[in-house]
């Protein structure tokens, strides 16, 4: 069974991905946000037993005094869109080996075919159109030559 | 075999079609050899018989211009040069190794190597990686790094690498983004991605990334140019290398993938919207750290007999240049893949990263392969070199393909090309001198090409190994531009080594020859301006030029060449290495943009004493301020002229004789200065982009001081000058000294017989003050306001 892990930080300030890439949507490509939130995800498979997978988040996947972790459900409920990037098949996804290398370390009864993923994703606070968001994945967030990206937005009713 | 192609009864044009077809880059006639070799065989080439002949055969590997025959037209008048490598760049370097013994290995290896003290050398490459970076910047740029660090860990028996030098061209970053049109990257998009690249790459490493330079130019839009080099620190007795008859091949690092199929095969076709997505790589950083600690500890324990790189066309290129003279058993199905499935062709040719292989005597095998199972690197025997003159690939038992060695590597046909060349007619613009100076030089100083890099060179790890004594930042608050790095890599000696380059593709729009010796002049300018030393300098060419099927690119390469080898010669700096990267273009619809003819030269030279270091920002007020070499009206590929819109103009010529005297009274100069207590020369920055004006603002602002110049002292190479042509020419051969007031004699002395004078003053308060022939004030700007204009461009 597949799961998933979502890792993001407890204080904006501490969240200099996040930063990064809200001054790059303004200063590149002109699109102002509230606030831009990272989320590193990392999707498993075959997945492990809850006590595992607890210690794992917190021993391996997360920083517990900077950061906040999810398993198995969305870290981040409050967005305008959340978009995320991950590579195409067969393009080297160095953050998700390394998880695995890690993981077999720390846990040697993990399966020999253990895969992990590294998805990027971008919680995204503003006002924006889905036009938008589609121009900040091909222009700034994902190359469609090695990565695919998907978009998702807060229904019309919710506020 | 199975999975034969029929080459046999097809027609030239057929043939063509196929190699299209298949992504292999051969042209007809080597098409029609490959079709005669087989049909003397009396059988079909299988597929991967053909992979290896395109992959071997790709201008990538054989580097078919530079050694082909080029029928020259220059002038009206025809002359035929067989083999434009040889009768310029190794000619000059063949005459000068006569002279001067420093030269350990040049041009066969993966890497040149200069002697460093007696029991090191010296070993530097620089590679272009341009087609992948334009795909995908960060990955490639990052695969770009991994790549050349891989060809020094792979020269001779190995060397430690212990710098990394990064250059790019890329479009003005500025460039409003309608102007790029779908399928192209914004420029800004591919800076930052290629800086990330470099910078996840050299810093993981643990390699210094100590010098660089970035130039901007529109004709780089679709096809930025990325030039990453590494340095490496050799032992006496490693230079040498060769796999013996009954070594295992043996393979250790990453794994085989799908990825980076025909990526030496790519580089020899135009860049066009739907280029093939399978050579788009990322480097693993982390694996390439694991494969160099094996390396280095098998190299000292000789363990292995040969080793060399993975890189553009993978198993196949670099077993059959290990086998020459030899043969080689193959055997694909042992190779470890990272994702089942790979056919057997696909395995030969794959340019998956971090791989290396080595040649181990059977006596060795165990130590080895314990030795890699302690560092945690994969090795995998391939096969065994045997003395069959042929490669003979298998997978199981099945053989998939026989390759006789002396056709893969001599069948070749000659490239045959023709060149035009007419002498250039440089016609001068005219205009009158512009009222307000003072904002031209902020203009040049906010010029991308001449602006701080700061916000770029601080995000690589410049420190790392300990050894970066001269930074690529410098003056009191460290944000000065220096000409050059400096490494001391071995505590207990003295020596070091100086690291610069030289790149302007514009002064190449007037004439190439006089591009070639502008920028070994500046690599060289920038070199002595550290504390660099003429006498054990030696330089590296990278050409990237668009297609060379266009008689007239054809001409300006070998006008290009001749201007290398002239310069190389007069100046006694030999070329050990190079790279050239062909068809730098971009289509779009039925346009075709081919980036302008560029040269960088790399320059190493060995300094005796390190304490010979020297910087640029201005040292004490009250100072003297030196100009030495005369200045030309020659303001042709300017930036000056640039900034004002005007076009034409002399491109910047070098007078050779008169260079050397003033390359070698420099030198002299600064290895005589450790002896003067204070110090004789306090601060020596080269002129270049923005010529004296800039040279004197970058001085001034790096440090707290300022400086006043007196334009009728400045020594003239013709009589009538206007001051902004004194001011912005870009004449070659040039430093701008400030010397310690009291020992004024002793460097006028030591300067005798070159042009220079002393043209002004270091002041107390940090104002750049220029005055003209009748006294005039020309110049006069807060150097604080100057930097600002300086910092902010590319400050992001």
């Amino acid at each position: 069974m597949l799961q998933r892990i979502e890792v993001g930080y407890r204080h904006l300030e501490d969240d200099v991905a996040g930063q990064g890439v809200r001054a790059s949507l303004q200063e590149d490509l002109g699109v102002r946000v509230n606030s831009v939130e990272f989320v590193d995800v990392f999707e498993s498979e075959p997945g492990f037993s809850s006590k595992d997978l607890f210690f794992l988040a917190e021993n391996l996947f997360s920083d517990p005094i900077t950061q906040t972790v999810s398993i198995g459900r969305p870290l981040r409920s409050r967005f305008d869109f959340k978009i995320e990037v991950r590579f195409h098949g067969g393009v080297l996804d160095n953050v998700g080996e390394m998880a695995a290398y890690a993981v077999r370390q720390m846990i040697p009864s993990a399966p020999a075919d253990l895969r992990i993923h590294n998805i990027r994703q971008y919680v995204l606070h503003g006002r924006l159109t889905l036009v938008q968001a589609e121009k900040i994945c091909t222009k700034l967030l994902a190359n469609p030559l090695i990565e695919h990206y998907t978009i998702m937005q807060r229904k019309a009713n919710e506020r | 075999m199975n999975d034969e192609i029929v080459l046999a009864g097809r027609s030239g044009h057929q043939l063509m079609e196929l190699s299209r077809q298949m992504g292999w880059s051969l042209n007809e006639t080597e098409m029609k050899v490959i079709a005669s070799h087989f049909l003397k065989l009396k059988r079909n080439p299988s597929r991967i018989e053909l992979e290896s002949l395109a992959q071997t055969w790709s201008e990538h590997c054989k580097h078919k211009v530079f050694t082909g025959e080029i029928t020259l037209v220059e002038n009206g008048k025809k002359r035929v040069i067989r083999n434009l490598f040889k009768s310029t760049i190794k000619k000059a370097t063949l005459g000068i190794a006569k002279k001067k013994k420093f030269l350990w290995s040049v041009f066969w290896d993966n890497a040149g190597i200069i002697e460093f003290t007696k029991d090191f050398g010296v070993a530097f490459k620089v590679e272009t990686h341009n087609h992948p970076s334009a795909l995908d910047p960060y990955a490639g740029a990052n695969t770009g790094v991994g790549g050349v660090v891989r060809d020094i860990l792979g020269c001779g028996l190995g060397a430690k690498p212990i710098a990394s030098t990064d250059v790019f061209c890329f479009a003005d970053p500025r460039t409003d983004a309608s102007l790029v049109p779908s399928g192209i990257l914004h420029p800004k998009r591919v800076f930052k991605g290629v800086r990330r690249g470099v910078k996840e790459y050299g810093n993981p490493m643990g390699i210094p990334t100590v010098n660089g330079s970035i130039f901007f130019d529109e004709r780089f839009l679709g096809n930025p140019l990325v030039f990453c080099g590494t340095v490496g620190l050799i032992p006496r007795g490693a230079e040498k290398k060769r796999p013996r008859k009954g070594d295992s091949i043996v393979v250790i690092g990453g794994r085989t993938g799908r990825d980076g199929i025909h990526g030496a095969t790519f580089s020899s076709a135009e860049l066009s919207e739907v280029s093939e997505t399978s050579v788009v790589q990322i480097g693993n950083p982390i694996e390439e750290k694991k494969v160099l600690d094996v390396i280095l500890q098998a190299r000292d324990r000789r363990l292995f007999n040969a080793i060399t790189d993975f890189g553009a066309g993978g198993f196949g290129s670099a077993v059959g240049e290990m086998a020459q003279g030899l043969g080689a058993r193959v055997f694909l199905d042992r190779a470890p893949l990272k994702q089942q499935g790979l056919l057997p062709w696909e395995i030969w040719v794959s340019e998956s990263q971090e791989r290396m292989v080595l040649s181990v005597s059977p006596a060795h095998l165990k130590a080895f392969r314990e030795l890699c199972a302690f560092e945690d690197v994969e090795a995998f025997e391939l096969g065994t070199f045997t003395g069959s003159g042929k490669i003979e690939l298998f997978y199981g038992t099945e053989t998939v393909g026989v390759l006789d060695l002396r056709f893969l590597h001599e069948g070749l046909p000659l490239f045959c090309e023709r060149a035009e060349w007419s002498a250039p007619v440089f016609f001068i613009p005219s205009f009158s001198q512009p009222a307000g100076l003072n904002a031209v030089l902020r203009q040049l100083l906010a010029h991308p090409n001449i602006a701080s890099k700061e916000s770029t060179v601080r995000q690589y790890d410049f420190e790392v190994q300990g050894g970066t004594i001269g930074k690529p930042f410098v003056g009191r608050l460290g944000d000065g531009p220096a000409d050059a790095a400096v490494i001391k890599p071995l505590p207990d000696r003295p020596l070091a080594i100086t690291l610069s380059n030289g790149i302007n593709p514009w002064y190449s729009d007037l004439d190439p020859y006089w591009m070639a010796a502008s920028v070994i002049d500046e690599s060289i300018r920038n070199s002595l301006s550290v504390g660099g030393n003429i006498d054990h300098l030696a330089l590296l060419d990278n050409f990237c030029w668009g297609n060379p099927t266009d008689p007239r690119k054809l001409g300006a390469l070998v006008r290009t060449a001749q201007g290398c080898h002239d310069t190389a010669q007069a100046f006694g700096t030999p070329f050990i290495s190079g790279k050239d990267s062909f068809y730098n273009e971009f289509r779009i619809g039925e346009k075709t943009i081919s980036v302008p003819g560029t040269l960088l030269i790399s320059a190493v030279s060995v300094m005796p004493d390190a304490s010979a270091l020297l910087s640029m920002d201005f040292k004490e007020a009250g100072n003297p301020v030196y100009l030495v070499g005369s200045t030309f009206n020659e303001l042709g590929g300017s930036h000056y002229l640039h900034v004002l819109g005007k076009t034409g103009g002399m491109p910047p010529l070098v007078r050779f004789a008169q260079a050397k005297k003033i390359f070698e009274s420099v030198s002299r100069l600064t290895r005589q200065n450790v002896r003067f207590a204070p110090r004789m020369v306090r601060a020596i920055h080269d002129l270049s982009e923005g010529g004296l004006a800039v040279a004197a603002a970058e001085m001034a602002f790096a440090s707290p001081y300022g400086v006043e110049l007196d334009l009728s002292f400045v020594p003239l190479g013709e009589k009538k000058m206007r001051a902004d042509e004194v001011l912005f020419s870009e004449s070659n051969s040039r430093f701008l000294i400030e010397v310690q007031a009291e020992h004024e004699n002793a460097f006028r002395r030591l300067l005798k017989g070159v042009p220079f004078a002393r043209v002004g003053t270091v002041t107390p308060e940090p104002f750049l003050r220029v005055r003209g022939a009748r006294g005039e004030l020309l110049l006069d700007s807060s150097c604080p306001v100057l930097k600002a204009a300086w910092t902010r461009t590319l400050d992001w």
